[in-house]
């Protein structure tokens, strides 16, 4: 059973849509897997949501409809041949549109509340103001479930450094978040304003939110201001501009003579900014007691209160102490609970009839890709899988693409069975556009994102394989345990929270932009276990979430098989030293400074080795004495490593080099990038090779591997005999047999 | 002047900042009347929609000329109003096959939520005599009403809002060319055919009159403006609010009665083939239902009041409330 979530509109800026999207994450948490549908989804977001045309649920699925102002789709959320559900977002009332287009849209809206009511099974307030609405309008089985926050995305430092400095001045400066609307009372803050300035001449008020330049209501609040001073429309703002304007703040300003809920007024209790409210509709219900909430616009006493909050501290901090406190009440910890309550009677799914216990543990192996495929991570899994199979029942789950970049399917969806191991591939629904793909990383790397932007980049990076994450929440009690691999990809971070209670994850964690992403802290927080490479990787995790689960570092085995140098180069008819990557030859490896470096020492050094690559590739390998073989038989490339001068690892990013421990295990040294700490660490455990930050060191380094060559290789032998996989997959059988001892229990 | 906040001493602050204002001059508070804030009423799908139609079935008529722009803005109200002026005749050609059948979608809603209404009807006294057993026979023969609709209304004044309490409201014109239009085909609303249940209705005493055709009285009903109650009506709001009140089919709340048409529509035996609005849509008919093609057959026209889009997306997207 799935819980699906229909929207009327899915684009950037929407509450209903973060508030869609919130619930998706805490439904994950539940156990319950669902897509997005809307009728309306904004550009770049295709990959979260779907049109709502292609909705398709199952008889025993649930539909959550969030409604708002009329929409088409109250008509189909009726008809819909499974449970269906509402969450109320509330509806402006039609008073404050009288005479204008929006009004009967407001009362239609209202109409199809009352409409639904007999064919919906749950109903969703998002406050208790809501929820009697509901009851109003006919509805039973009523349930309050507030909005949520994440205080941590309004922290300083996710502020924009740009806007916090042009912000920067006197005081006290007042904040009013929300779209440009009538009964949001714009005006009103600028009467509070204009009594502000006699007060303090200094004083600014800062107005954010989407507004039309030409409306006659924004025009006339223009108008209005130019009388004033210190009055700054900011408009429609990104996330961390967001930020900014809360935390430039002394005081923020609800003038609304309406609300549903108010997340405005979270937000700056988040973002440490006291508020100052008009108690109407659901807004004393959402300040909870924290803040002050008054009952009269008297504007001259409210510039005195705004004042006083502003400047007396034996004031103000008192009331920020206490929305501090408030915001647990819209923790995702206490949402959920209320969300279990609403959804009591609708219990995570639970297989059609319950497996015979197994001899040995039902274990499923998630990844992105599997088989004839080239990754480290993939290359890992694959491994793993192999060396667990004579323990355990493994089934690896996993999609049926093959290439990482467009995510096109290539492998038949269904069982399969690959070098003695199961497989059970999906199909992926959305094949990527990397070049699209690249310039949305451009825009939200390294700086403050809302939740919707992260999740985006998440479904743009993919693969996007909702019959994976249906398998996985409908198969809970199929599968002892579940062993992720590789943090980074959509099957992880969707997948894993379904599960999370019986999961270990492999995040093989990079050191790269998208890891700053709040988005991921379920994946390395939630799983039983982490199961990490590298100590330098169990940094990393340290560093970007301190709370996360267990670790562990396990390593990974390394095979030896035996090896013959010359055989290659007589097979490839190469007659000159050479040095080898053996990898994805790809920009993000590394490779293109690897080429730089190699013709540079071509140039300088008549006897410079060859350099030759093998791998699947995405990039031109054109050069002097540039050798590319493609993708290679695994016997040649043990051969290769065998026969290499040294084998370079270029890249930056790598939890764990195999291509090291391989190159070690054929006494073979190598020459690693020394911008990553993981590559560093492993070169300085086993003394097996040197690293390389630019051309100079590059060419030293290579010089003395050539000339310790055999000694560098013996290090190298020796440190790979310690770790075999023999310890590994013990290691991984005790994780296991937590879970499994627990579920006895 | 209240201040709520659990974090501040509040009355030590107002005196504060009373004092304060007293010293620069300004007038300090005086106890204010607030209202009480409440939810907003039920609006009755099935009228609401019915009335909706009916207002939006002619596709020749004009949305009315509005803009929340000035400037530019009014030169395209200007061109809006030219270009009708003019091409009227071409627009009524060119939707003359939509208004037919916009007619027939208004009429066959018309009869299916009649439909509607009266099986609810008919479940609820089921239900009624499921669980009139119960009762002692004595003052069941003195309290259990003796009709269905008794029954229905008796239930009605005690149950709390619910969706079928909430049918008993009755559709009512939305606009007053409507109202005169049927005022003028019904001066006598009482001299029309009526089932004897409606005049049952009318007969109780316990449940306030019903509105007429002449003077719909739902939406500023006495009963739905009690202070402080979370039923308020629309009358409540709107008699706060400052412009003109417009007559919508809202407020669900017990006990409001219902009217003539709905009645009519109700009753699946009453002679009224062309649908509940027949009374609504006939201009001059004195009595006599002239159906659809009385209304098609009335001459376009522009004006009326402000429309949407009932059950429709409710135009542009940009017209949807966005959190910022």
């Amino acid at each position: 059973m799935a819980i699906h979530q229909l929207i009327a509109s899915f684009v950037p800026g929407d509450a209903t849509g973060q508030a869609a999207l919130h619930l998706q994450l805490l439904l994950r948490r539940m156990g319950h897997w669902g897509g997005l549908y809307a009728d309306e989804v904004g550009p770049g977001l295709e990959g979260l949501a779907s049109p709502a045309a292609t909705l398709q649920p199952e008889p025993g699925d649930l539909v959550l409809y969030h409604h708002g102002i009329a929409s088409p789709l109250s008509s189909r959320l009726m008809h819909l041949p499974c449970r269906r559900g509402l969450v109320f977002h509330n509806i402006s009332p039609a008073r404050f549109y009288q005479g204008l287009p929006l009004e009967d849209a407001l009362v239609a809206g209202r109409a199809q509340l009352a409409a639904m009511a007999p064919f919906v099974d749950v109903a969703i307030g998002v406050s208790d103001y809501n929820a009697a609405e509901l009851r109003v309008a006919g509805y039973r089985n009523v349930h309050t479930v507030p909005l949520l926050i994440e205080p941590e995305r309004f922290g300083g430092d996710r502020a924009d450094a740009k806007l916090l400095r042009r912000l920067e001045g006197p005081g006290p400066v007042l904040l009013g978040v929300s779209r440009v609307m009538p009964h949001k009372r714009f005006e009103d803050l600028l009467a509070l304003h204009r009594e502000l300035l006699r007060l303090r001449p200094q004083a600014r008020l800062l107005m954010v939110g989407g507004y039309e330049p030409g409306s006659r209501y924004f025009r006339s609040l223009q108008r209005e201001a130019k009388g004033l001073g210190g009055v700054n429309f900011l408009g429609r703002l990104n996330h961390a501009q967001l930020v900014a304007a809360y935390r430039s703040a002394s005081v923020f300003v609800s003038m609304s003579e309406h609300e549903g809920f108010g997340v405005p007024l979270i937000e700056a209790m988040a973002a440490d900014v006291p508020v100052m409210a008009y108690a109407a509709a659901a807004v004393p219900e959402t300040l909870g007691g924290a803040g002050v909430a008054f009952d009269q616009k008297r504007f001259a006493f409210l510039a005195e209160l705004a004042v006083d909050l502003s400047e007396d501290l034996s004031l103000r901090e008192p009331v920020l102490e206490g929305q501090r406190r408030r915001l647990a009440h819209f923790s995702a910890a206490s949402v959920q609970q209320a969300l279990e309550r609403a959804l009591e009677d609708t219990p995570a799914p639970r297989p059609r009839h319950p497996p015979r216990p197994p001899k040995r543990p039902r274990v499923a192996v998630v990844v992105q890709r599997y088989g004839e495929v080239t990754g480290g991570a993939e290359m890992l899994a694959a491994q793993v899988a192999e060396h667990l199979t004579p323990h355990w029942d493994i089934t690896v789950v996993t999609t049926c693409a093959k290439n990482h970049l467009s995510w096109e399917n290539v492998f038949p969806a269904g069982p399969d069975t690959v070098r003695g191991v199961d497989v059970l591939r999906f199909p992926v629904t959305r094949s990527r556009n990397i070049r699209g793909f690249n310039g949305l990383s451009r825009q939200l790397f390294d700086r403050s994102n809302e939740r919707l932007r992260e999740e985006q980049w998440i479904a743009e990076q993919g693969p996007l394989s909702p019959g994976l994450l249906r398998h996985l929440a409908t198969t809970r009690d199929v599968y002892d345990g579940y062993l992720f691999f590789t943090y980074l990809y959509a099957p992880t971070v969707w997948g894993l929270p379904l599960v999370a209670d019986r999961a270990l994850l492999v995040p093989t964690t990079h050191d790269e932009a998208p890891i700053r992403f709040d988005a991921y802290r379920d994946v390395f927080e939630r799983p039983r276990a982490l199961l990490c490479l590298t100590p330098e990787e169990l940094t990393i995790i340290e560093k970007y979430f301190p709370n996360h689960a267990r670790t562990r570092v396990v390593g990974v085995g390394v095979d030896r098989p035996a090896a013959d140098g010359t055989r290659f180069k007589e097979k490839h008819g190469l007659h000159r030293p050479y040095l080898l990557y053996v990898g994805r030859q790809e920009p993000g490896k590394g490779v293109p400074e690897l080429l730089q470096h190699h013709q540079a020492l071509k140039q300088r050094f008549a006897d410079a080795p060859d350099l030759v690559l093998a791998g699947d590739a995405h990039m031109d390998l054109s050069g002097e004495g540039v050798r590319y073989m493609g993708r290679i038989p695994e016997q040649d490339k043990h051969d290769a490593l065998a026969g290499a001068l040294a084998v370079v690892v270029p890249s930056r990013y790598e939890s764990l080099s195999l291509l090291t421990l391989e190159a070690f295990a054929q006494a073979t040294p190598v020459l690693v990038n020394g911008r990553s700490d993981v590559l560093v660490g492993q070169v300085s455990r086993s003394g097996a090779g040197r690293a390389y930050t630019d051309l100079d060191s590059f060419i030293t380094g290579l010089r003395e591997v050539g000339e310790h060559r055999d000694s560098l290789g013996k290090q190298g032998l020796a440190y790979v005999k310690k770790q075999g996989w023999p310890q590994v997959v013990a290691t991984y059988k005790e994780e296991l047999e937590r879970i499994l001892e627990e579920k006895r229990r | 002047m209240k201040l709520l906040g659990r974090d501040i001493p509040a009355r030590e602050l107002i005196a504060r900042i009373e004092e304060r204002l007293r010293t620069r001059g300004l007038p300090t508070s005086e106890p204010v009347e607030i209202p009480a804030e409440g939810v907003e009423p039920r609006v009755e799908p099935l009228t609401f929609n019915l009335h909706a139609l009916e207002e939006h079935s002619d596709a020749t008529r004009a949305l009315p000329l509005h803009t929340h722009r000035g400037g530019v803005g009014q030169l395209v109200v200007v061109a809006k109003w030219a270009f009708r002026k003019t091409c009227q005749v071409f627009i009524n050609e060119a939707l003359g096959r939509q208004r037919v059948f916009n007619g027939h979608v208004r009429d066959s809603y018309a009869q299916l939520s009649a439909e509607v209404l009266r099986l609810r009807r008919e479940v609820e006294q089921l239900r009624a005599r499921q669980s009139a057993p119960a009762l002692v026979e004595e003052p069941r023969r003195q309290q259990t009403p003796t009709t269905r609709q008794e029954l229905v209304i008796s239930r009605a004044a005690t149950a709390p809002a619910s969706a079928t309490d909430g049918d008993l409201v009755l559709p009512k014109p939305r606009t007053t060319t409507a109202k005169k239009e049927n005022a003028q085909a019904h001066p006598e609303p009482a001299q029309r055919p009526e089932p004897s249940s409606t005049r049952l209705e009318r007969k109780d005493a316990s449940v306030p009159q019903p509105p007429t055709q002449d003077a719909p009285t739902s939406a500023k009903s006495p009963s739905t403006s009690s202070k402080g109650s979370p039923l308020r009506g629309a009358g409540a709001r709107n008699a706060r609010t400052p412009g003109k009140a417009k007559p919508r089919p809202v407020a669900g709340n017990k006990g409001t009665p219902p009217t003539d048409v709905a009645a009519n529509a109700a009753s699946s035996n009453a002679p009224q083939p062309t649908s509940a609005s027949a009374a609504n849509r006939e201009p001059h008919g004195a009595g006599k239902a002239t159906g659809r093609a009385g209304k098609m057959n009335r001459p376009p026209h522009g004006g009326g009041k402000p429309t949407g889009h009932a059950g429709s997306r409710s135009g542009k997207a940009s017209r949807r409330p966005r959190r910022r």
